[in-house]
């Protein structure tokens, strides 16, 4: 069972995350304000701290003093990529309820961090990357499908595809006319090229 | 009194003899399936047809003009540039009669001159655009742009493409959107002699599936080949690849033409943006691993 604290100024909202807490763990105290955090993570071994309403420079405060405590933010999604970067696991919407809370706590202890999708938008533009257009979508092959088209790709003819992944001829064929089709392709040249175009083939 | 020739008849005439003279050259080959395709008896002992079209790699028949048949081994497929290389064993078979399809101008009269079971299958049209070189959806490099002004019946893919002097210009095969167009003769020859070498033309090959992105201007990749030559140089995915020994690259397709045959063995210095900051990375370039 992990500990919690909780850090919280309005003392409502405090109890409310404190119940959470001793669903999820065990509750080893409230905070109300910085300096009282920061003096129960000296003083106790925390695993994870339940924190709204912290910014981002006390959290990157926090998080280089307790490496080992892991951080739940109820933030703004404006706050959200600055509170990721500060050191926190898990950025949850401020109005965030039981079950939300309880899954980060799950998806925490696989090793996983949590941002919502807004952050992520902007974490894109921070790198300086414009999503394409998704005009073109994305065909669903079959795993069959996938191996046959990097067999294509390698330049191999409908026998040597047949002989590769030890089906028959006609079985060959029934996959690559499926290609085509779902690449809305009329010759296997014209399928690769588009398959090529979505990276759906290694150069 | 001589009559005047009747100008109609003798281009008819003279178009039939054209065809006729061509098509000694021209056999048909069946290479499984349901269809036969046609293909040039390009040197002594040698055919090229179209890859594509062909479907078997073994048990391959050609025919020809007189209805005899001999077995033909496959020497190697292209299928960047479309063309298949068949190999008998030589006899009297007469050669076709090659010339330069780089004196083409668009608007040209030309014959395609395929073989059907039942003889020579002709049609006529004129060059519809005549331009330089290019490179084919599949990254081969064609010296020429021929595409024809005439409809190819399937039976006749493969065969040759004839000029108004009765010389074999290059091969007829069904192009992207099945538009017929021509495999000029020099792209053949090349592609015939590192055929009949290797049995295959090499790929450059980076392991990389790569994705367009607008902003930077750029392809990202999004799968990497661990044995690959991008991922043991230390490419990773989500990396956008912005650059090509100095140059922008903003398409796949712009990649896929800068892996030629003699990219194998070359170092490229590739320009990237990884996590928001340019980087760069240099890598040789393999050939793409066999089949």
């Amino acid at each position: 069972m992990p500990s919690f604290a909780v850090f919280a100024v309005e003392s409502a909202r405090r109890g409310a995350l404190e119940a959470v807490a001793r669903r999820e763990g065990t509750l080893i105290d409230g905070a109300g304000d910085r300096d009282a955090l920061r003096r129960l993570l000296e003083r106790r071994l925390i695993d994870i701290v339940l924190a709204a309403g912290i910014d981002a420079e006390t959290l990157a405060s926090l998080t280089v003093r307790h490496p080992a405590t892991r951080f739940i933010l109820l933030a703004e999604d404006s706050e959200a990529l600055d509170l990721v970067l500060a050191g926190g696991a898990a950025v949850l919407p401020r109005e965030a309820g039981a079950a939300a809370i309880a899954s980060a706590v799950v998806a925490m202890g696989s090793g996983l961090r949590l941002i919502p999708d807004l952050a992520l938008d902007r974490l894109r533009a921070l790198a300086g990357v414009q999503p394409v257009a998704t005009e073109d979508e994305m065909p669903v092959l079959t795993p069959r499908e996938h191996e046959v088209l990097a067999a294509m790709a390698d330049g191999a003819s409908n026998k040597v595809i047949a002989r590769r992944l030890g089906i028959s001829f006609h079985t060959a064929k029934f996959h690559i006319a499926s290609i085509l089709a779902k690449l809305d392709a009329d010759t296997r040249t014209e399928a690769l090229a588009r398959a090529a175009r979505m990276g759906l083939v290694m150069l | 009194m001589t009559e005047t020739p009747d100008p109609l008849t003798l281009l008819s005439d003279r178009l039939a003899a054209l065809t006729e003279r061509a098509s000694a050259g021209i056999v048909g080959v069946r290479g499984g399936g349901r269809r036969p395709i046609s293909g040039i008896h390009w040197r002594p002992g040698i055919v090229v047809t179209a890859e594509e079209a062909l479907e078997r790699d073994e048990g391959i028949e050609i025919v020809a003009a007189d209805g005899t048949r001999r077995a033909a081994t496959l020497a190697g497929r292209d299928p960047s540039t479309d063309i298949a290389v068949l190999r008998f064993q030589p006899d009297d078979l007469p050669v076709a009669a090659l010339g330069d399809a780089a004196s083409l101008r668009t608007g040209h009269f030309v014959l395609t001159v395929g073989r059907h079971e039942r003889g020579a299958l002709a049609a006529s049209g004129i060059v519809a655009l005549a331009g330089g070189a290019w490179h084919s959806a599949r990254g081969g490099a064609i010296d020429h742009l021929v595409r024809l002004d005439l409809r190819l019946a399937p039976a006749a893919e493969g065969g040759a493409l004839v000029d108004t002097k009765g010389q074999v210009l290059g091969m007829a095969v069904t192009g992207p959107r099945r538009r017929a167009l021509a495999i000029p003769r020099s792209t053949i020859d090349r592609v015939v002699d590192q055929l009949l070498a290797k049995g295959h033309i090499a790929r450059g090959y980076l392991g990389a599936g790569l994705r367009p992105v607008a902003q930077p201007a750029g392809v990202l990749a999004i799968s990497l080949d661990s044995d690959g030559p991008a991922a043991k140089a230390g490419l990773l995915v989500g990396d956008i690849i912005t650059a090509w020994n100095g140059k922008p690259v903003g398409r796949v397709r712009e990649v896929m033409h800068l892996l030629p045959p003699d990219s194998v063995g070359s170092t490229v210095e590739l320009g990237l943006i990884r996590g928001g900051a340019p980087a760069k990375l240099s890598l040789t370039i393999r050939e793409r691993p066999g089949k």
